[in-house]
């Protein structure tokens, strides 16, 4: 692998592409992951969002090799790597407790993948110089992982992976140890890195706001599923499924039974009265009659004062919490039924608890999905 | 965390004064050997009217003791070697292989530490005189490994618990072959465990007294057989030199072991 150090770390369009076909990995009795397939474009940032247990660790753990699949393949760049050894597969793997060697310095670090494919001393240290400078770490290198932060350990952790120039980075939550500033300012770290170099990003999260920022697509899996992949905007304001919609961003739900569709359009009646309208494409098979949950993100709830006139839902402010811009207003609508609004804090003016409303959701916004055992 | 290295409260002062002298109760009898083993006496005294090194002249010069101490030492070496290179071994199949009776294993593994080493012994003769092998090298090394053994699993197991397990996927993920990446990224940081093993395993061997009892013959020995036949006809200061110069090696090279397991270098701190 000579050739790797006459590759400058500025050349973009680098990432591989991957595909994953109907992968499936069972620990005994235990299903880790349930047939799933997910193709990422080369240069693509795709994160893996889903609750713990859900199966993400497991499909990077079979990309990387650590872990042989029991059915299905994998393929990078256009290679089947499906029974390939860790070592022969080109990926940076960056995992979520760093893993830097701790015996070695920074610098050692860097340079043992360069090491173990026989790059010359002289040739090592340029390249591995490059690298630190590319996370910013240069001047670090005498130092051991134990004399740094841990957002300088996950930097140096960085410039490991990315010093043998893999055109795919898999990272396992990478940045959960971190405190929020500095996770943040990793988030973009991460990113630039990610566009400069061109490379393939599958970032494992459970967080979903860091999945919302980062990402190009979104794969959202539960219990070793996937139940949606697609873009940001995709997963928050057209969740696929009732699952999607309560784990990405907040929401209200409301219980109903679906009392008349027509064509792309129906209403639903809520268990605890009232009535509200919903989109119901056609692929939502949801006869009249059934029994129906309708998601509402917060910021798509309108206040309005009571006797206002407008048609929606009576409801009571029975408190608020105040977030810097927004104020998240809570109401007790009929039945009992809690709903949360997400409204500009000027809106709170003039609102004291106890205060009568009429709830108004915006055209379009809300969601319907088939009543399920889960949840609620 | 340490609450004694502040400020010594009266129950713990005197906590650590009967620790002290119970310490010391426990090795007088150790310690004793020392001054009677350079005394100008023929016969064992205490305490000794004098100084001499004449019984430790005897000892070297004496192709008996000379010959015992040879045959302890082979045995010894061969021991390490092997209890060392099968209790990695066992470590590293106990605490990272994915083993059905991984527990059965580590019971059968640590069973000679915990087994009367009588009945071990017994087993061992019964065992060796049937091959007709007893008071061959062969069955001393065997039996002595058996012993020896479990201090190696454990020593290396707690090395490898402090060690993550990560870094070697890591390494894998770097290029590093599977062997290759136990040898860069997990063996460094378990080889002061290792030696520490490896150093008890030697102290076990050489100074085992009951298989060897057992299992020794009349022109093949180990030291510590020599000295119980010995004191049986001739309680000579001789056995006392020989019992200090044991004493001194055991505790020195467990000190050694004790310093090597506290350097073992550490994975650094997760910050949050
Ligand atoms: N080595 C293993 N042996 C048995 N079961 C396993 C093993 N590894 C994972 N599992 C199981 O597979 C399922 C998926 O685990 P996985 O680690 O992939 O989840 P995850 O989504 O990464 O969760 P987390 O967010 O907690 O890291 C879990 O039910 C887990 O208990
Ligand atoms: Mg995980």
């Amino acid at each position: 692998m000579a050739d790797v150090a006459t590759r400058t770390i500025d050349t973009a369009g680098m990432g591989a592409d991957v595909s994953i076909r109907s992968l499936v990995k069972r620990y005994g009795p235990v299903t880790a992951v349930e047939d799933i397939s997910l193709a990422v474009a080369s240069g693509e940032f795709l994160s893996v969002l889903g609750p713990s247990g859900s199966g993400k660790t497991t499909v990077l753990m079979c990309l990387a090799g650590f872990e042989i699949p029991s059915a299905g393949s994998l393929h990078i760049g256009g290679r089947e790597v499906t029974a390939l050894p860790p070592n022969r597969r080109e990926i940076g793997v960056i995992f979520q407790r760093y893993a830097l060697f701790p015996h070695m310095s920074v610098r050692d670090n860097v340079r043992f993948p360069l090491k173990m494919r026989g790059m010359a001393r002289r040739q090592a240290e340029a390249v591995v110089e490059e690298a630190l400078a590319t996370v910013r770490l240069s001047g670090f290198g005498d130092r051991l992982p134990a004399q740094l932060s841990g957002g300088q350990q996950q930097r140096v952790a960085l410039a490991r992976a990315i010093s043998f120039r893999p055109p795919l980075l898999l990272m396992d939550e990478p940045l959960s140890a971190l405190d929020k500033k500095l996770r943040e300012e990793m988030q973009a770290e991460i990113k630039d890195l990610q566009r400069r170099l061109g490379l393939t990003v599958i970032f494992v999260t459970h967080d979903q706001e860091e999945a919302l920022t980062m990402s190009d697509r979104i794969a959202v899996m539960s219990h070793g599923r996937l139940e949606q992949v697609g873009t940001p905007e995709e997963i928050y304001g057209n969740p696929a499924t009732s699952f999607v919609a309560r784990f990405v961003g907040e929401t209200n739900i409301l219980p109903g039974i679906v009392h008349r569709r027509s064509g792309q359009d129906g209403t639903v009646a809520l268990d605890g009265g009232g009535e509200i309208a919903v989109p119901l494409p056609a692929e939502r098979r949801l006869a009249e009659g059934s029994a129906a949950e309708v998601m509402l993100r917060p910021e798509h709830v309108a206040v309005m004062p009571a006797g206002s006139g407008v048609n929606g839902l009576a409801a009571r402010l029975v408190g608020h919490s105040f977030a810097g811009a927004t104020v998240a207003l809570t109401f007790e609508a009929a039945g009992g039924q809690r709903l949360v609004a997400r409204r500009p804090a000027r809106e709170l003016a003039g609102l004291a608890p106890g205060a009568e409303v009429v709830l108004v959701p915006e055209a379009g916004q809300a969601r319907c999905f088939a009543r399920t055992g889960q949840g609620a | 965390m340490n609450v004694t290295t502040r400020l010594p409260h009266p129950a713990i002062a005197a906590a650590r004064l009967a620790g002290i002298l119970g310490v010391l109760f426990l090795l007088i009898p150790t310690l004793i050997v020392v001054p009677i083993s350079v005394g100008p006496d023929k016969y064992l005294h205490f305490p000794p009217r004098g100084f001499s090194l004449e019984w430790y002249g005897t000892l070297i010069g004496d192709p008996g003791w000379m010959r015992a101490a040879l045959f302890s030492l082979q045995i010894a070496v061969l021991v390490t070697l092997l209890s060392t290179a099968l209790g990695t071994a066992a470590a590293l199949a106990l605490t990272r292989g994915r083993l059905h009776g991984a527990r059965a294993l580590s019971v059968a593994v640590l069973a000679p530490i915990v087994a009367p080493n009588i009945v071990v012994a017994v087993a061992m003769y019964l065992f060796f005189s049937r091959l007709g092998m007893s008071g061959s090298l062969v069955a001393f090394v065997l039996a002595h490994t058996v012993l020896a053994t479990p201090y190696v699993v454990i020593t290396v197991s707690a090395a490898l618990a402090a060690a993550d397990p990560d870094l070697e996927l890591a390494a894998m993920s770097l290029g590093a072959s599977r062997s290759r990446a136990f040898v860069h990224a997990t063996l460094p940081l378990i080889l002061p465990g290792v030696i520490a093993g490896a150093v008890f395993a030697f102290v076990v061997s050489f100074d085992e007294a009951v298989v060897s009892f057992f299992l020794s013959s009349v022109r093949d020995k180990t030291l510590p057989r020599k000295i119980f036949e010995e004191l049986d006809y001739d309680v000579s200061p001789v056995v006392a030199a020989v019992s200090t110069v044991l004493t001194f090696l055991s505790v020195g090279l467990l000190g050694l072991a004790a310093v090597l397991r506290r350097r073992a270098p550490r994975a650094p701190a997760t910050k949050a």
